[in-house]
Order: structure tokens, then C-alpha cells, then sequence
């Protein structure tokens, strides 16, 4: 798995899973900056499997330090699997947020596969993106 | 993830040049002391919040509890003991523990539209800290995230809770002035040792109610110390008077009465709950029973397991087949307990079903 990831400006980022031959399925779940903004994440709200979500839609809440925050789809995509450690370990997305701590993963179309790398920021332009708004005692 | 990103030194040179991201203040009053009313008033408010919008909403309610998000019920207050005294269970989009209100508490929500403005929580807090200070003499502090304390021993008369979302973030939390602190501790955090539940758990804390500190306090003079505070701080800015939200025009509006629908429901009151099982024991007169109830979501029982050393195999199938598929509420007991005596003959079997149920009631 060592497809490279990709950003939104909301601070999720999207990866694509080693191809198989049927279908096209991409990991989801937020970026270090994101958890650290967040603080103790205390629990998950995930979606079912099965569920289909367009780009932007809410796909799933998480609790910290009792704010209630949404997450947003990065591309249009159907659930394929939900990571269920997160169900007893929330804390897991501010431990290992690109690893262990992610949030879902999504069947997705071809044209949708095209569109991550033609419409979401790289690593490098992302933490570029972090750092023009960065402002100095934020959080 | 939607943090907010602020530029500062743009947004001063704006202010000074234009008016394109001038606050605009909204001072609203509740007229209804219904819990699900008044968060679908808050729902309402913050989905029709327009950029630039900053909104005081205050507001109280009789008896009920309020649960977060992702709290389970069942764990964190006495279902049956609420349901005998007419006090109400909401659940609310914000996260964080349950608390106890009635009308010797004050709500108060923070709501400002997430498009050119940043929610900040400590001002908000300091509002509140300031009112307090400067209408009642009481002197106090934020402590931890999101509490008020007063005093060296920082007994806690605020809570807060908070949510965000594209087009909003929210900031709202209680005030006790004179709340019924036995009510609460009847209600609150029963010690269900053997309910075992994901979710958010609650923090127990020491509170202390604000008429304690100055026996004057009350709801409306409090309401209005806040407003007073609230528009010293925006001093720079303009705000229109307070205007008090009736009944008469909200009932008019159809998104408000879908949002009471939703907080009214049942399926979301108890039912947006993961797996948990309960588990009890008795010994009665006539033997012992041991009930296992496994709730896999939606506060429906998919399991129930039911223990005895009862000659009375039959009745006890019976109850068990009729637990199945109900939800794990008061009157679906009562009346599961109803449906299996009436499948019974023997009065003494009757009379088993009888001391059941009363037995039941009394574990949620």
C-alpha cells in the first residue's frame, strides 16, 4: 500500500489501495494536523457499509473533547469497509491518523479515480496549503 | 474536518476598508420550555444561519434530561424513574455527557456561520464570566475545556458542549442557578454495573448552584446580565434588539416542525445507540431469575436470555419470545409483561409475570 496520498482543503486525505483487476477501492480518514486540531478523539460515528456518498456529503462525526465535527467525502464513492478497531479505540485517528487510525475505505469509478490527482492537493501542496493559512497561535 | 482558518491582518485592513464581513448580531429568546422544541428552534437557527451571522440564543426547559450524541440512555440515567415523573429524554447533536435540567437552569447557545467568522469559545465564556461578575458580584472561572467553576473547591455551575459543521459552529452549555440537585442525583449516572456499552461516558462532577453564591440570581435577570454583557463586548458593533421567538410563528415554520419530529422521536431519543448488554439477577419467593438483554443498535433487544429455576418453562419461553424485537423501553416492557399474562392460565403464573415486570422497571 504504498500508493501516495492525497488532500482536501477540509484536512481528509485519500489514498488509492493496490489495484485489483474488478474494482478500484481508496482508504479515507483525516490528516495529523486535523487530529491534533481536534484533541482526544473519545468516539466515531462510521458509516454502514454499502452506504453511497457524494463528494462533500457528511460521511461520518467525530466526538473530541465534545465537539461533534462532520467529515466530508473527498470524491464520490460507495463504503466498502469501516474500521472497526475504531469502535473501541477512537483514539487510534490521533495516534496513527494516516495508518492504523483510518476511517473508511470506498469503491470508486474510474472517472472518479482520475479526478483525485486532477482535483486534491499532494502531500507537498498540502502542507504548502497549511502553511500560507497558518496562523500563529491557532488552536 | 473543517477547522477554521482565520487572516488576521486581512481581516483588519477589511474592516477598516468595508463593511463586506461586518458581524451581523442576533439577541433571540425562546418563548417554549420544551427540550425538543427548543433544539429544534437551535437546529432551525443554525441551518438558516446567514455568513457573517453571529447568534445569542437563550433559553431554559422544564424537566427533562439531555443526553450527547453518542451517549446510550440506558447507561447514563433511570429511564422508568423519568418516565413515572414526566421528565422528558432528549438527545442532542452536540456531544459530551448527560445532564439534568429544569427551570432553575439557563441554556445559552453561541451560533456563528463558519463562512468568514471563527467561533471562540473562550470570548463566549468570558461573556458569560462577565455577566456573572458584574450584575451578581459572582467571581468565577473556566476550568478544563468546557466547564465554569466557581470557588477553591471548583464546583461546577457550567457546562458546554460543542459542534461543527460547514455552514455553522456551535457553542452552547447550561447555568444552574437554582436547579433541583436531589432530582438530579435520582436520574443521573446509576451505577449499572452490569450494563456493559460503547460511547461516550459521563464525568460526574461537584456542582453548585448560583443562588448559593447570590440568593438573587434568577433566569430572566441572568438572561438579561448575559445580553447586557454580551453587547458591551460587541460594543463596535450594531445589534437590533433582542426578539423573543413565539410559538404562533414558529409553528408556521415546516423545517422547524421537521427538526421537533426528529428530537421528539423515539428511534433517535433511544434508538441512535450501539450494541450494549444488560445483564440482572433476582431471587424471588417462587425462584431466581437471570435476564440477559443484548442490544445490538437501535436500543431494540435482538437478545434476550432468561434464567430460572421455575417449574414454569412455558411462561418463561413465552417472555422471552416476547421481549424479542422490542425496543428496551418502559412501555414495551409493561407491555410485553401484559401480552405474556394474557398467554398464561394459572394465576400463580400470573402473579410471577406480576413481580417481573415490577422488577424490570426498576434495572433501566
Amino acid at each position: 500500500m504504498c500508493q501516495e496520498r492525497y488532500f482536501t482543503k477540509k484536512h481528509e486525505w485519500i489514498q488509492l489501495l493496490d489495484a485489483n483487476k474488478k474494482s478500484i477501492e481508496v482508504r479515507v480518514g483525516i490528516s495529523d494536523h486535523a487530529q491534533r486540531a481536534l484533541g482526544d478523539v473519545v468516539y466515531c460515528e462510521l458509516p454502514s457499509v454499502g452506504a453511497k456518498f457524494k463528494r462533500d456529503d457528511t460521511f461520518a462525526t467525530l466526538e473530541s473533547v465534545k465537539a461533534v465535527s462532520d467529515c466530508y467525502m473527498p470524491i464520490d464513492g460507495e463504503i466498502s469497509d469501516v474500521n472497526e478497531k475504531l469502535k473501541s479505540e477512537a483514539d487510534l485517528i490521533n495516534k496513527s491518523p494516516y495508518e492504523n487510525g483510518w476511517l473508511i475505505q470506498a469503491f470508486i469509478n474510474d472517472k472518479e479515480k482520475k479526478n483525485i490527482s486532477s482535483t486534491l492537493m499532494t502531500e507537498k501542496q498540502y502542507k504548502q496549503f497549511l502553511e500560507t493559512n497558518k496562523e500563529a497561535g491557532d488552536h | 474536518m473543517l477547522l477554521q482558518i482565520r487572516y488576521p491582518l486581512l481581516q483588519s485592513i477589511r474592516r477598516l476598508s468595508s463593511n463586506k464581513n461586518q458581524a451581523i448580531h442576533r439577541i433571540i429568546y425562546s418563548s417554549s420550555t420544551n427540550i425538543w422544541f427548543n433544539l429544534a428552534t437551535e437546529e432551525w437557527l443554525s441551518k438558516t444561519i446567514k455568513p457573517n451571522e453571529h447568534i445569542l440564543f437563550l433559553w431554559q426547559n422544564d424537566k427533562c434530561v439531555i443526553i450527547g450524541r453518542n451517549q446510550n440512555p440506558w447507561k447514563e440515567c433511570f429511564l422508568e424513574r423519568m418516565e413515572s415523573d414526566g421528565v422528558l429524554l432528549a438527545r442532542r447533536r452536540s456531544g459530551g455527557g448527560a445532564v439534568y435540567q429544569d427551570l432553575g437552569n439557563t441554556c445559552f447557545t453561541f451560533l456563528i456561520s463558519q463562512a468568514n467568522h471563527k467561533l471562540d469559545k473562550n470570548l463566549n465564556s468570558k461573556i458569560l464570566l462577565d455577566a456573572l461578575r458584574s450584575e451578581f458580584n459572582i467571581e468565577a472561572r473556566a476550568e478544563g475545556r468546557n466547564d465554569l467553576v466557581y470557588g477553591p473547591q471548583k464546583r461546577k455551575f457550567s457546562g458546554s458542549a460543542y459542534q461543527n459543521t460547514q455552514q455553522f459552529a456551535l457553542h452552547h452549555g447550561t447555568l444552574i442557578t437554582n436547579v433541583d440537585t436531589m432530582a438530579m442525583k435520582k436520574y443521573l449516572n446509576p451505577n449499572k454495573e452490569k450494563l456493559i456499552s460503547k460511547g461516550v461516558d459521563s464525568v460526574q462532577a461537584r456542582v453548585i448552584n448560583l443562588c448559593e453564591v447570590n440568593s438573587s440570581i434568577n433566569h430572566k435577570d441572568l438572561c438579561s446580565a448575559i445580553e447586557k454583557s454580551y453587547r458591551q463586548t460587541y460594543s463596535n458593533d450594531s445589534i437590533p434588539p433582542a426578539k423573543a421567538l413565539s410559538r404562533e410563528v414558529l409553528d408556521s415554520i415546516p423545517e422547524l416542525h421537521a427538526a421537533y419530529k426528529l428530537y421528539s422521536d423515539p428511534q433517535w431519543r433511544f434508538g441512535q445507540t450501539f450494541s450494549f448488554t444488560h445483564e440482572y439477577e433476582r431471587r424471588f419467593p417462587w425462584g431466581t431469575i437471570s435476564i440477559g438483554i443484548v442490544s445490538e443498535r437501535d436500543g431494540i433487544i435482538h437478545t434476550c436470555e432468561i434464567y430460572s429455576d421455575s417449574l414454569y418453562v412455558n411462561m418463561i419461553n413465552r417472555l422471552k419470545e416476547n421481549f424479542i424485537g422490542q425496543i428496551y423501553t418502559g412501555e414495551s416492557i409493561r407491555q410485553v409483561c401484559q401480552r405474556t399474562r394474557d398467554q398464561v392460565e394459572t394465576e400463580q403464573e400470573k402473579s410471577m409475570i406480576d413481580d417481573v415486570q415490577a422488577w424490570v422497571l426498576t434495572q433501566i
